[in-house]
């Protein structure tokens, strides 16, 4: 009796944990999305709205140290940096969870300008202002945080 | 002279016989309750891993090396575990997993096959997780066996 007991309580812990973890995990992916998506928001904007036009997006808004944080989280969060493709004129967000059975994942949040150049943050434009300067959009961010490719 | 009777300590032979009925029903039936929970633990397993795979490719996720979907609602509609005959001595049982996917995904075979893909590989991963307490060291899988049965998986669209 007491065996059978452990057993159907084992099974329902094992389910709720497997859900809930299920449940973290789609749950992240769709902030890191959304990430994605004000960047590419703000990217757009700039690029849309001519010279001299720029956008800041605080830090608190896109919490780097949370995004990729990997020690609080089962899995794997979002793999920094960010990947701005100019070629392919999208911004790839990947996100490892193979420590939770779910591989590696990667999302294309398309973009409109193919010239986003990263520079390091300065005092005048502090981490993540997007610029336009006329010639390029230039996204103020650690090398850490974001990176462009062509 | 009075004679005492000691009663403490005792218990009826109705009540030991009652006991004695109760284990012996326990231990008639916990292998098939063994039986009965693997199969329900693979069928929630199942289900869990392919509602990821879905959501995931359903935000627009892919995996490492796999197609890019178009934008659209896939959902999972139903998760059939049907019971195909024997493999290698286990009890083969195969998940059908219907989904629910736009028709120019479901209609596209390059779509439709990653897709399908994903959510088979996903379900298995789960249910090799819920057997074995880890993830499997292969990225993917096309069966999962366990103590009394082996499980796969296919993917229909609706």
């Amino acid at each position: 009796m007491m065996g059978m007991a452990i057993l159907v309580i084992v099974s329902f812990v094992n389910i709720h944990f497997e859900r809930f973890n299920m449940a973290r995990e789609l749950g992240e992916a769709g902030e890191a999305k959304m990430i994605g998506t004000l960047i590419a928001g703000a990217i757009n904007n700039a690029y849309a709205n001519g010279e001299g036009f720029q956008v800041y997006l605080s830090p608190e808004q896109v919490n780097f140290t949370r995004l990729g944080e990997v020690e609080k989280m089962y899995g794997l969060g979002v793999e920094l940096p960010i990947t701005i493709n100019n070629t392919a004129r999208e911004i790839v967000i990947k996100r490892n969870t193979t420590k939770t059975g779910g591989g590696i994942w990667s999302v294309e949040v398309p973009i409109i300008p193919n010239n986003v150049v990263r520079r390091d943050p300065t005092a005048e434009y502090p981490e993540l202002t997007v610029r336009n300067n006329g010639t390029n959009i230039l996204i103020y961010a650690d090398a850490a945080h974001i990176t462009t490719v062509s | 002279m009075k004679i005492l009777k000691n009663c403490s300590g005792q218990v009826s032979i109705e009540f030991i016989i009652l006991i004695g009925a109760i284990v012996v029903m326990v231990v008639a039936v916990f292998p098939y309750i063994t039986r009965a929970n693997e199969l329900s633990k693979a069928h929630a397993a199942a289900r869990d891993g392919a509602t990821f795979a879905v959501g995931m490719r359903g935000m627009g996720y892919k995996p490492l090396n796999d197609k890019e979907l178009p934008p659209g609602v896939v959902k999972i509609t139903k998760v059939e575990m049907v019971k195909v005959g024997n493999y290698n001595g286990l009890v083969w049982y195969r998940f059908n997993i219907s989904v629910y996917a736009p028709d120019y995904i479901a209609d596209n075979s390059t779509y439709g096959q990653s897709l399908c893909g994903t959510i088979i590989n996903q379900a298995l991963q789960y249910i090799y997780y819920a057997f074995n307490g880890r993830w499997s060291d292969n990225s993917i899988l096309s069966r999962v066996n366990t103590s009394h049965y082996s499980f796969t998986a296919t993917c229909t669209f609706e």
